[in-house]
Order: C-alpha cells, then structure tokens, then sequence
C-alpha cells in the first residue's frame, strides 16, 4: 500500500507540474489564507515577547506594578502625586519596599551649536537605577540628597554623548536641557527603543528638578516595589484606598505588567479571531477552487480512468489518485502559505528590532488544515471519478 | 458454485483447460425508453491457447461481447466464467482483480497514459497488482524486450510511433501474465506494415502458448488467427477453426 500511495503521488506531481500555472492559481486562496494566519499569529507570538521585555525595560517587571495618574489611558492625566507623596504611601502601606517616581518630558538638548531636538527627558529619584535595572557605562547616577536639592544634573543616554562629544567622554562636561545648563554626572549603557522611544536619545535628571523645569510640581508615575510580590493584589488594594484619600480623587490607575500582558493577548486574541475569520473564508473558496478545478481534471482524464479501471485499477484506487492529487496541491499551498507567512512576519519583526518566535503549533496546524481542505474538497470529484463506469469511461472522446 | 452439470469438470470436450465460457449471455440496455437487445443469448468456450477473431458488422455486439468477457462489464442474463470463475456474480473489486490478473486489453487507440514513460504505463497494472518497485522494472523491461522495444524504455507515448505504443500496449496487457489478451481493432489505427507487425507479434505470443481474442471487422486481420466467430444481431452466426 505504501508503494502505492508513493506511486501516486510521484504521478500526481507530474500532472501538477504539467499544469503549473493552473496549480498555482488553485492553490492561491490556500496560500492566502495559510500565509494570513501564519503571520499574524507570529507578529503575535513576537508582539508577547517585544511586549514583556519592554515592559520589563520600563521598570515594570514581575516585582513590580506601575500607579499612573489619568483614570484610563484615554483621558489626558492630569496628575495630582507630588514627591511627598513617596514618603506619604510608604509610610501608609508599610507592605511597600520601595517607590520609584518617573516623569517623562521632552524638549532640546544643545551643546554649544550642535543640539539634538524633540528628545526624551526623564525625571527620575535616585533609586530608579538601582530598581528598574540599566546600567551605566561611565560616571555615576544621581543621589538622594541631589534629588533633595534640586540639583541640576544629569545621565545622558549614549546617543547624546555621540553626538555632542564623539568618543571623548563627556562626564563633568555641560549641556543644556530646555535652555537650562546640566552638569554630565554619568552615561547610560545602550538599551536600544522601547517601541517609538528611543532610550539612548534621552537624558535623565532628578524627579525634583524636572518639576523645577517643568513649572510644577506634579508627578506622573510611580512604580511601585512590594515586599513580597505574591500580595501584589493586597498592596494594589490598600494602596487605592490610601491615594484616594490622598489626592481625593480616583483619577489614577494601577497597571501590572500581567495586565498590560493581559491587554496584548486580548487584542492579538481579538485580531486572531478576525484573521482566522478571514483565513477560514479564503481556505473554503480556496477548497472550492480546488474541487472545481479537481471536477475539471476528472473530466479530462475519464478515458485515463478508463483505461486504469480496464486494467485493473479499483474504485478505491482512483479515489486514492486523485485525492492525493487535490491533498498535494492544498499541502503546497499549504506550506507556501507557511513560507511566506514566515518570511512577512520576519521582515516585519526585523524592521521593529523585535525577535522572530516562530509558533511551531501555528506551522502543524496549518499544515493540518490545508491537507484537510485537499481531502475534504476532493472527495467528491474523486468519488465521481471512481464512480464513472469503465465501458462509458473508454468510449469517451 | 456449481449451477449445473456441465460445468463440473475444467476442460472442455477437447480436454484442453477453458479460458472462458460464456452460456447464453444476453446484455440489455437502454437508450431513453429504446431498449437495445446488444447480445441476444451467446454460447461459446474459448480454450487455453486458442487465437480467436469475432467479427460482424457494427452493431452486432462484438463490442458488448468483449466488454463482458473482459469483465469492464456485466451480463444481463446468462452465465460467463474466466479460468472458471463465475465473474458474473463477483463484485466491482473482484471484477477488478480479475482485469487486472486474468485479462489484457489492447486497445485500437493505444490508450497509453501520455504523461508515463513506455516502462512506467506497462508497470501500472504491476502497480494495481501490489508489486514491488524493483519487480515491477524487471518485468516491464523483460516485457518490452519480447514485444522489441528495450531500446525505447524512456520514451513517452508522444515520442512513439503508432506501431512501437501498441507493442508497448501489448507489453502492458501482458503484464500480469493474464489468462487471456482481448484486443480491439488492434491494427484499426495503423499503417498496414506497422499492423501486419503487430498481427505477427499476436502469433508469436500465440505461439508461446498466450490465449488471444481479437475483436476486428478486418478479414486480413482474422485470417491470421486460429478460430473466427462470427456474429449478428447478438447472436453467433458462425465459428470455424481455419487452423
């Protein structure tokens, strides 16, 4: 049986190559809709990991979960934390170990004529370094009693050390932000964008000068350190109660980096559902292109099936034949589908920096799939085919 | 299995082993509400060895007739057995088997696959047949050899001339060593130096012992063989031994 069956197919590829560009077409709708899956679910399955570790490089890792001002990420926030509040909250939650407090501005850097326009400004406390990992290639990051003092100083990224001194290093150098001068206390190792951000481009200073530079005195964003990081929902919960009698208000939000996870999958989940929709409709018009033209190959070949039933050939045999045949032209398409699927999502995973993760259970059930539409699609002119009296069969012109 | 009591013993009257035997064999079919009586109640016994023409003029079964005795289809009334198997009672896939082993067509059209080679199309019963690749070569070449054609192995049906696809038709019938090779018209489509070879192939097989029915309306054709039956109207109206 086995002989058999290789027999088959090596025959049916042959009459596929001999019709190539009509194989082609017909395998089109199963290309598209095998290639449509395959790179969503592996932009997907990289967008989870670009995702965890930028979100990881936002500070926000598993020991840790993010107080935003702004009720959602819809509304414009207008934030109402100030620095005092650090100490406020771990006074009030003693669960907490920490808290980092971030800023983020942007604005002009200059460096005698040279500057660098629309860059990153992070105002920072001094245990941000430490906490939310980075590291520094030279100098040092800024101390608590800076931050106390409003010091205006500054961690630039290397981006900026490029530009404005090339390879010489630019530690106790000068450089305006906004107009104000800045004494380089240290430089960032690289760390590359976080998605349209670019990390090595900015420039961090103390959370109480950035106020001074800013014109207030609010703060953002903290993240927030618990003791233990299994009572992340305790903390959470006793931490609103604390802000909102605070700030009176409950214009802030708590974000975890499960639930930013949580968002990602919704909507790639949602997209899925939408291009296996999509992939669904292109594989059964595809399937039905594939019977059609399987219709037609049976009609071409009757005195083939002719002559094969004369000598010998069983009903289950020709069915056989030309399944194989219509499971051979939807599993190339299949794995074109698959290629090119691949190759997209690749190149558009390169273009973001992101890494390729590629979704082998996605590949297998593609695979699955489209033999399945072959077998499915192609029993019916197979049956036809092996239904077809063998006499009519050798009389057919 | 027995039916009766002349079909107890496996030889003929001659002695000789029976090939086939056909006992008032009528096929009707029907044309919209035309009900066409193709064969009317047939008798004859063809034995191992025999080179036997029917002939008639078109119309008068001898296409039905060799349909039925080559198993592509079945009788409406009457009893045929092949090597005394009572085909008429078999089903669609032991109908199969014994195309595929008992009998060999040739066919006035070749009817060689055109996408396989003149080596591949004489294995493809050996393929039906379950056979291995390396047994299937062997016999296609051995085959192609006796009908002379081991020097076209490779070629395809569009690169033979009429003469060399109906050798390698012939090759193909043979494949399964068949009880019998039914032909029809086997020289209709060619020249009459190629059709004069291949009436001369026909005897030497006939010679190494091959049962051989050919269905042909060519009296030249029929005069090469052993035995000619003659038909009309479904019904035999003659059969001489002329050798």
């Amino acid at each position: 049986m086995s002989v058999f069956i290789w027999e088959e197919i090596k025959q049916a590829s042959r009459s596929l190559a001999s019709n190539k560009v009509r194989s082609f077409l017909t395998m089109l709708g199963v290309i598209i809709g095998i290639f449509s899956v395959i790179t969503l679910v592996t932009i997907g399955e990289g967008a989870k990991t670009y995702i965890t570790d930028q979100i990881k490089n936002l500070g926000a890792g598993y020991d840790s979960f993010i107080l935003a001002a702004g009720k959602d990420q819809n509304t414009p926030p207008n934030p109402k934390f100030i620095y005092a509040d650090i100490a406020y909250f771990k006074n009030q939650v003693p669960e907490i170990r920490d808290i980092v407090a971030l800023n983020p501005g942007s604005g002009e850097f200059a460096y005698g004529k040279m500057t660098l326009k629309a860059s990153m400004i992070m105002g920072e406390t001094a245990n941000a370094m430490q906490l939310m990992g980075g590291s520094l290639s030279s100098g040092r990051f800024f101390t608590e009693a800076e931050v106390e003092g409003r010091k205006k100083v500054v961690v630039i990224g290397p981006t900026v050390a490029k530009t404005f001194f090339g390879d010489s290093s630019p530690i106790g150098e000068r450089i305006k932000i906004r107009g104000d001068r800045y004494v380089i206390i240290g430089v960032s190792e690289s760390r590359g964008s976080i998605g349209p951000i670019d990390m090595d481009k900015r420039a961090v200073i103390p959370i109480t000068t950035s106020n001074n530079m800013m014109g207030n005195d609010k703060i953002m964003r903290f993240n927030i350190f618990p003791k233990d990081i299994k009572k992340i929902d305790e903390v959470e919960q006793k931490l609103a109660e604390v802000v909102k009698r605070r700030i009176r208000s409950d214009d802030f939000r708590f974000m975890t980096q499960q639930g930013i996870l949580n968002i990602v999958n919704n909507v790639l989940g949602a997209l899925t559902g939408f291009v296996a929709g999509i992939a669904a409709i292109s594989l059964l018009v595809g399937g039905i292109g594939i019977m059609n033209i399987m219709l037609v190959a049976v009609n071409e070949r009757v005195r083939e099936i002719g002559v094969r039933k004369a000598i010998g050939a069983k009903r289950r045999d020709i069915v056989i034949q030309f399944l194989v045949e219509s499971m051979l032209i939807s599993m190339i398409g299949g794995i074109l589908g698959i290629f090119f699927g691949l190759l997209g999502a690749f190149l558009i995973i390169w273009s973001i920096k992101g890494t390729l993760v590629i979704a082998w259970w996605a590949v297998i059930m593609a695979t699955t799939v489209s033999a399945a539409v072959g077998i499915f699609f192609g029993v019916y002119p197979a049956m036809r085919a092996a239904a077809l009296d063998p006499v009519e069969a050798l009389r057919y012109e | 299995m027995t039916r009766d009591g002349s079909k107890l013993s496996g030889s003929s009257a001659t002695g000789a082993q029976v090939v086939v035997r056909i006992r008032d064999v009528k096929r009707i079919y029907h044309l919209g509400k035309v009900e066409v009586r193709a064969l009317q109640g047939i008798n004859l016994i063809v034995e191992k060895g025999e080179f036997l023409s029917i002939m008639g003029p078109s119309g008068c079964g001898k296409s039905t007739l060799m349909h039925i005795i080559g198993c592509l289809d079945r009788p409406s009334s009457g009893h045929i057995s092949i090597d005394e198997v009572d085909v008429d009672e078999l089903d669609d896939n032991r109908l199969a088997d014994i195309r595929n082993r008992k009998v060999g067509f040739v066919f006035q059209t070749f009817n060689l696959l055109p996408k396989l080679n003149a080596i591949e199309n004489v294995e493809l019963p050996l393929i039906y047949a379950g056979a291995g690749f390396e047994e299937r070569r062997k016999k296609a070449s051995e085959l192609l050899n006796v009908v002379g054609l081991n020097d076209r192995m490779y070629h395809r049906p569009s690169e033979l001339s009429g003469g060399q696809s109906q050798r390698v038709a012939i090759a193909r019938a043979l494949a399964n060593d068949p009880s019998l090779i039914l032909a029809d018209e086997p020289t209709g489509n060619l020249d009459s130096k190629s059709g004069e070879e291949i009436i001369h192939l026909f005897e030497e097989l006939n010679n190494r012992g091959i049962t051989l029915i050919i269905v042909t309306h060519d009296k030249d054709i029929a005069g090469h063989s052993k035995r000619i039956v003659r038909l009309k109207d479904g019904l035999v109206l003659s059969d001489e031994k002329i050798k």
